[in-house]
């Protein structure tokens, strides 16, 4: 796998509610990490073989409901790979995966609340 | 379901999902391989004499369970994933066991998983999800900052949430409702869990969901807050809830989650892919009308209005791919039979279908 340039992350369906903001993607650009996180989540997609996963992990019981599916998508410049995750998810290093870019998630969507309170208290 | 199997009684498989049966009957041994097909067998004997005793086209639902009214009580269970995301992890209450110290999301799903279990024993007359006192089975602290509750077809699992955006999921009890609905939906209607068939499964969830809570505070229809999830969000989220019968698209505007998006009309019915079809979208429509209709009836919602519901659910003639429409007429007809025809009872569940753009015809019925 070459160095990942970019990770993208969404969940659809989301689980018990459907949230418009969440549903965008959000995008971990790789060169703006630190250089740690960059190769520890490189590693992890490496450690799963992520082009070669399936494009769609799991598959929810009948009857079951308000389910969530995590949507991980991984371009490094010359292939470009989704992989819709049902959680729980069972394989022990995707889950690592999907949950170290979580963690990034999180981060990202406060910092977007924080800009975005910022804005309106600059208005 | 386990005490309706006399003959092959094993306690062990009783509480095993099928997937796992059907596991150890291709790999067990052949004492557990033939344990395991005696179980899948009686299991599926008794499924289908309880499907033959649906409620049949327009009678009201009748309870199957064989234990009289007065004593039914529930079989709770209470795990603790760790924050791990293996299900279902290790035991932390039993049925009639000292509350979880320092443990809130332990107790309030074992209080929420009693007080859904009461509203449908006392009100309906049911006897658990599948009316046969099947165990109820909850999963807390699942995940890492997990934001999300849902129903897998054997337990409810709940998430802490993630602290940023929601709170602990067990800390509304009309979620709980509602995952534990999910159940008793899968049981009586099998309703696909897509486009408008998955809409309405999502509504009848929040529907009977919204009514747990009603019933637990004896709330009047004009006291509900009819919101489903209040609580749920973190401090900084500018919402109320996840969702609002009184008015759907009106329960948050984030910045980071976006604006409600239920309709509450036909006329802005939202065709989608995402969310297997609009289920959580669409579901806004047939809240509305249930809304409508029990504040029409007024008075407590669980009497009228979700005694239609529920005889609507258990009927026939709620099939699998049924939509808004089929379901309005089964209700209308519903209310017909039981109230009278023309009475103020079907008036208002027509009216209330009006209201969202479903008309219902007296030639439907």
């Amino acid at each position: 796998m070459n160095p990942i340039r970019h990770i993208e992350f969404s969940s659809d369906p989301q689980g018990g509610a459907f949230f418009p903001g969440l549903a965008k993607p959000v995008v971990i650009d790789m060169a703006a990490l630190d250089s740690g996180e960059a190769a520890r989540l490189q590693k992890l997609a490496e450690d799963v073989r992520f082009f070669d996963q399936p494009a769609v992990v799991g598959t929810p019981r009948p009857g079951a409901a308000d389910y969530r599916y995590d949507v991980l998508t991984v371009d490094d410049g010359t292939k470009r790979h989704t992989v819709r995750a049902l959680v729980p998810i069972e394989d022990p290093a995707l889950r690592d995966l999907f949950d170290a870019v979580g963690r990034h998630v999180k981060a990202i969507r406060a910092a977007q609340r924080k800009a975005q309170a910022g804005g309106k208290t600059g208005e | 379901m386990c005490r309706h199997v006399q003959h092959h009684f094993n306690p062990i498989f009783c509480i095993v999902p099928p997937h796992v049966l059907d596991g150890i009957a291709n790999n067990g041994t052949p004492k557990q391989r033939a344990a395991a097909l005696r179980t899948k067998s009686a299991d599926n004997t008794f499924r289908a004499l309880r499907m033959s005793r649906q409620s049949p086209q327009g009678i009201p639902a009748q309870p199957v369970s064989p234990r009289p009214l007065a004593e039914l009580k529930p079989m709770r269970t209470i795990y603790h994933a760790r924050n791990q995301q293996n299900l279902p992890g290790e035991v932390i209450r039993l049925e009639g066991g000292e509350p979880v110290a320092g443990d809130d999301a332990a107790n309030e799903a074992y209080e929420g998983l009693g007080a859904t279990y009461t509203f449908f024993a006392d009100v309906f007359g049911r006897d658990s999800i599948d009316d046969a006192g099947m165990q109820l089975d909850a999963v807390v602290h699942f995940g890492d900052d997990y934001n999300n509750a849902f129903w897998n077809s054997v337990q409810m699992v709940f998430g802490d949430g993630d602290g940023e955006l929601f709170n602990r999921f067990t800390i509304s009890l009309d979620v709980i409702g509602h995952e534990l609905a999910h159940g008793v939906i899968e049981d009586e209607a099998q309703l696909q869990y897509l486009n408008q068939p998955g809409a309405l499964n999502e509504s009848l969830a929040d529907v009977f969901g919204s009514m747990v809570r009603q019933y637990h505070r004896k709330e009047s229809v004009k006291d509900a807050t009819w919101l489903i999830g209040d609580g749920l969000f973190a401090g900084n989220v500018n919402g109320v809830a996840l969702r609002s019968m009184k008015d759907p698209g009106s329960a948050f505007n984030d910045p980071v989650l976006g604006k409600d998006p239920q309709p509450k009309h036909m006329d802005d019915f939202v065709n989608t892919f995402s969310d297997n079809g609009g289920v959580h979208i669409n579901s806004g429509i047939p809240n509305h009308a249930f809304y409508q209709v029990a504040m029409a009836l007024g008075g407590y919602s669980w009497e009228k209005a979700g005694r239609i519901w529920y005889d609507a659910l258990c009927d026939q003639r709620v099939r699998p791919n049924t939509g808004f429409v089929r379901f309005a007429r089964i209700t209308a007809d519903i209310a017909g039979r039981r109230y009278g025809v023309g009475s103020k009872e079907q008036q208002a569940v027509r009216a209330g279908w009006a209201a969202v753009g479903i008309g219902v015809q007296a030639a439907d019925l």
